[in-house]
């Protein structure tokens, strides 16, 4: 360790007695990183909104499809990949980027350098998602599944990025000591692989297009390449980073770290051609899809037991802490997504599961289950470090994790569910096609229920947020536990 | 994890692993097909679509039919999609296809739109359970849809035309081309239809070249109507 007499220490922004330089450091780099993080997760909450607004607008219309279907872009099949895309685009990548940016500031132990160039990358990428939306709903959809937008809004988002990522791999070069934690090598990864993908996905689409049914593999390639290797690699790193920091122990093991990285970034890639299942593909393709996504039971399996035998014996702080809460709940999340993608990429299953709404839940259980529970985590330990104050209500936060808790659990289980019956009556030749689809509507109905459980938790959250971005906070040096602590001196805080 | 070179050669070997896997090699596989024809080189299949086909995708796209319709048939021994007949259309119903989807069934399609999941049927041949289906204006909502479908309607207005299609043959002399090529001019030129000049390919298609060999080749005329027709 550096040390602590070769800190410069210019005007601390915190009070002296806070004590010890590298809390006077820590609270430097976290003030540098300030203004650009919180305006990822401002701009990330407004996109969450409007995403679950639409999502519940796209789930009630599925089943009463004839609501405002006179109206051209209030139809269904332009909204859904509204929704689609301002959650993906707008809320998770912000979101992600936003934490990637502290943590990478954290660890390299370096202050952000330019933040302005940050802050009008954001305002482009902004600028891009409204483009694409405004695109899709004018009837400019390109029609590929998750890259909808069209490709002038992909230039300004690439625009973006390239503003946004370069000073984050600037921090980079400028970081202090020699070792890179693993949370490094996961958003370095993430970093590095999201151009790549998308410029290839663009490049391939609608550059130089590809020819017929290669159009479709590009397509998921991309699609499952971007929720493995930019969404998930970015919240695997958080989680890594987040669990050991909150209860205060080191990782269990750096090998096992080590080994979960390498075979993620090896298997996950390689999964995707699994969704096109019997399709006019050459069948070493989706095979070849299919193992891989067996095979990513070792990263999961891997970094489950890493991170189980970091937990071991201080479970109970989930009791109190709202980020280990929603972070262990992502990371577990992350081996039921798993597990599920690996049963429902099998043959005898996916003749059972292909073209139902089971692809749906597994979408879900990856990109909020999975993804978008462990930012919640991470933006309930960084945003009082931004804003220095402390969550108001802590059961403003319960209520947010169990409505989003019940809410995705409730929307996994009725898809997956609803999926079964609706691909066990399609291929029942004794059934006439539309009584698949009669099948399926309950469960398409127990859906908008979960969405609204969603839509309840996220404007709580919403409303948490906003008083914390206007100074509402509580002043405390005690961070807002879940329950009161029944330890020593605590308790006159809560 | 020491040193830096070995972590980035890695990240971008993984990478590259898996895009030349998975998308440069099965697009020297099957990126590059041709029509396939008979011994004589005649009947070639598939054929480029018309100009109406091709509006028809656009609107497919843009208004997310593919999140509901698939086009493609999975092979009969993991699905009965062969077996499936049509719940509406002429009776008795059609059936969804005779084979499974090929990679060369798609080589002209841009946006390809197999879908990926099916709250409405397969619509890979449904041009065959109406026959007729071709020659509706594209906006028209299909006649075949269940009663009890969650497809939205399509529009309050009701049904209505907005072109026509002509199809027929040319014959290989040229004094009757010339008499055919005048008669589409002057279809062109009159004042119901509208025909954007820059791109007359998309009015007058043929389907294949004309050779020495040949006594005559098939053509497509599509003419937007400038005031759309309401059906009584």
């Amino acid at each position: 360790m550096t040390p602590a007499a070769d800190i410069p220490l210019k005007e601390p922004t915190v009070s002296a007695a806070a004590g010890d330089a590298e809390q006077l450091e820590r609270a430097r780099i976290d003030a540098s990183t300030r203004v650009p993080v919180l305006m990822f997760y401002a701009s990330a909450m407004v996109w969450l909104l409007i995403g679950t607004l639409l999502a519940g607008f796209v789930s009630f219309k599925l089943h009463s499809p004839d609501w405002f279907s006179d109206v051209s872009f209030l139809t269904w099949g332009r909204l859904r990949p509204v929704h689609m895309n301002v959650m993906v685009y707008g809320w998770a990548s912000m979101v992600a980027m936003g934490t990637a940016i502290w943590l990478m500031a954290r660890l390299c132990r370096t202050t952000l350098r330019h933040p302005l160039i940050i802050v009008t990358g954001i305002w482009f990428w902004n600028i891009g998602v409204v483009i694409g939306v405004i695109g899709i709903l004018m009837g400019y959809s390109t029609g590929y599944d998750w890259l909808e937008f069209p490709p002038y809004a992909a230039v300004v988002l690439f625009v973006a990025y390239a503003l946004i990522i370069s000073w984050a791999v600037l921090m980079f070069r400028f970081r202090r000591g020699d070792q890179i934690y693993i949370t490094q090598w996961y958003l370095l990864a993430a970093f590095l692989w999201f151009p790549w993908l998308y410029a290839a996905a663009q490049a391939m689409l609608f550059v130089v297009p590809v020819q017929g049914v290669m159009q479709a593999a590009v397509g998921w390639w991309y699609a499952n390449n971007l929720l493995f290797l930019w969404l998930g690699a970015i919240a695997l790193g958080t989680a890594y980073y987040m669990i050991p920091k909150v209860i205060g122990r080191p990782v269990y093991s750096y090998h096992l770290a080590t080994i979960g990285f390498w075979t993620y970034a090896l298997f996950s890639s390689w999964t995707g051609m699994q969704r096109l299942v019997d399709g006019p593909f050459p069948a070493w393709m989706i095979t070849a899809s299919i193992a891989a996504t067996i095979l990513t039971i070792i990263p999961v399996a891997t970094v489950g037991l890493n991170h189980h035998m970091t937990m071991q014996g201080y479970f109970p702080v989930m009791r109190y802490s709202p980020t280990l809460r929603f972070t262990v709940f992502g990371a577990m999340s992350y081996t039921v997504f798993s597990v599920v993608g690996i049963l429902i990429s099998l043959r005898s299953t996916a003749r059972y599961l292909h073209f139902t709404e089971a692809s749906i839940a597994y979408s879900h259980m990856g990109l909020y289950a999975f993804f978008t529970m462990i930012m919640f985590g991470s933006m309930y330990y960084i945003v009082p470090r931004l804003v220095g104050r402390e969550w108001r209500y802590a059961t403003l936060i319960k209520l947010h994790f169990w409505a989003s808790a019940y809410g995705v659990g409730l929307m996994s289980l009725m898809l997956l569910v609803g999926g079964l019956t609706q691909g066990a009556d399609q291929n029942d030749t004794s059934m006439t096609f539309i009584e698949s689809v009669a099948s399926v509507l309950p469960y398409v109905r127990g859906r908008t229920v979960a969405a609204l459980l969603l839509t309840v938790s996220h404007f709580i959250f919403a409303f948490h947020f906003g008083l914390m971005l206007f100074g509402l906070g509580r002043t405390s040096t005690v961070p807002t536990f879940l329950n009161p602590v029944e330890a020593e001196g605590s308790e006159e805080h809560l | 994890m020491k040193g830096l070179v070995p972590l980035f050669i890695g990240l971008f070997g993984t990478f590259a692993f898996s895009w030349v896997g998975l998308t440069v090699i099965p697009n020297w596989q099957i990126g590059a097909l041709n029509p396939q024809t008979d011994e004589e080189g005649t009947d070639a299949y598939p054929t480029p679509k018309s100009g109406m086909a091709d509006r028809g995708r656009q609107i497919y796209a843009a208004n997310g039919c593919i999140y509901c319709h698939s086009q493609q048939i999975r092979p009969d021994y993991d699905s009965a999609d062969i077996d499936r007949v049509r719940d509406a259309g002429p009776s008795p119903g059609p059936k969804w296809a005779e084979r499974r989807s090929a990679p060369r069934d798609y080589i002209f399609d841009r946006p390809v739109v197999l879908g990926q999941e099916r709250m409405g049927p397969d619509v890979a041949n449904i041009g065959k359970a109406a026959p007729t289906e071709e020659e509706k204006p594209a906006a028209a909502p299909a006649a075949n849809v269940a009663a009890t479908s969650p497809a939205p309607a399509t529009g309050a207005a009701g049904p209505a035309i907005d072109g026509i299609m002509v199809r027929g043959l040319y014959l290989y002399n040229p004094k009757q081309q010339e008499i055919v090529l005048d008669y589409f001019r002057n279809l062109a030129n009159s004042p119901f239809f509208t025909i954007d000049p820059k791109t007359p390919e998309r009015v007058i298609k043929s389907n294949s070249v004309p050779n020495d060999a040949e006594w005559a080749f098939p053509y497509e005329l599509q003419l937007t109507l400038r005031k759309p027709v309401k059906l009584p």
